[in-house]
């Protein structure tokens, strides 16, 4: 349930993007932060969790 | 961001006073901001399209690494460097343009909510829609409807042969519990067809002004798209479509 929330609220973005801007520029990372906190939150880890946002943070 | 909105505004209040009308300000707007945004878009787009060719060898990656994720991460740096791609900076340009995407819309619906505007009064009127009210004849929301959903089967990846063999080889096995991959294809190939209806109900719901904006914007997506990789898959789907309403008649 929560992979298919994820899912479409991350498809749905790229759609909305796609069309609006013409390009939605995909993330270079794999896994991306969003897969990472969501395999946090699935597997209840909290190093899964901090290494998702220490990628997100290096990313700026 | 209120000198975002204040730019926006004076652009397109300039723009009503050199046309005369909201309608053709808002179009010659639109054209005028992707136009700006065209140069980043083009790179991108291709650099997508790259990585969409280069998908089947990312997926072996992925095979041979598991759950090694820093491994997978080099190698796939190593293959985008090997190509020539480069994949941008991870979220900070899509953030960006959430941002600049929230702003424009909460600018357009309350500059379309204004009759006086820096010190100039807007006609609202084009055609047969006022601007500032949802087009009562349907003709806005289904052109925005029918233009997402040919942006959205042009943006669905040509199948190869082997692909389509493989699908097929798929389709015959026994029917295996859905996957993590599977669902999300699923909500992709289920997006094509949503979007379009979801764009058309927010056209019917709010001002045709902002319709307007929408429709001429992926208009020029279209064309962009078109510019970058044709007609995409957009063909095999519609030859898919009509042989499975054949195949059904029959």
């Amino acid at each position: 349930m929560l992979f298919a929330l994820y899912s479409f609220s991350r498809v749905f973005r790229q759609a909305v993007l796609m069309s609006v801007f013409g390009t939605a520029i995909p993330c270079k990372h794999t896994p991306t932060c969003g897969e990472l906190t969501l395999q946090a939150i699935q597997t209840k880890n909290m190093c899964a969790f901090f290494q998702a946002g220490k990628q997100f943070i290096t990313c700026f | 961001m209120q000198w975002i909105t204040q730019i926006f505004t004076f652009g397109i209040v300039e723009l009503y006073t050199i046309t005369g009308n909201l309608g053709w300000a808002i179009i010659i707007f639109t054209l005028l901001l992707r136009s700006i945004l065209f140069p980043l878009g083009l790179s991108s787009q291709r650099a997508m399209q790259k990585m969409r060719d280069l998908q089947p060898e990312i997926n072996k990656l992925k095979n041979k690494h598991g759950t090694d994720k820093k491994a997978m991460q080099q190698a796939q740096l190593a293959l985008y460097q090997q190509n020539k791609i480069n994949p941008i900076a991870g979220c900070i340009p899509q953030i960006l343009q959430l941002v600049i995407l929230i702003v424009l819309y909460q600018f357009l619906l309350k500059f379309l909510g204004q009759e006086v505007s820096n010190g100039v009064t807007i006609n609202p009127n084009f055609f047969w829609l006022d601007l500032r009210h949802p087009d009562k004849l349907y003709v806005l929301p289904i052109l925005a409807g029918v233009t997402q959903l040919v942006l959205s089967l042009m943006m669905t990846p040509l199948k190869g042969e082997q692909a389509k063999a493989a699908d097929k080889k798929k389709a015959k096995k026994q029917p295996e519990p859905e996957g993590m991959a599977d669902i999300a294809q699923t909500m992709q190939k289920q997006m094509i067809f949503m979007m379009p209806l979801f764009t058309a109900f927010i056209a019917l719901q709010f001002p045709s002004g902002l319709s307007l904006y929408w429709v001429v914007t992926t208009v020029f997506s279209i064309i962009q798209q078109y510019y970058v990789s044709g007609f995409g898959g957009m063909r095999q789907q519609v030859v898919g479509v009509l042989q499975k309403i054949r195949g059904e008649t029959i």
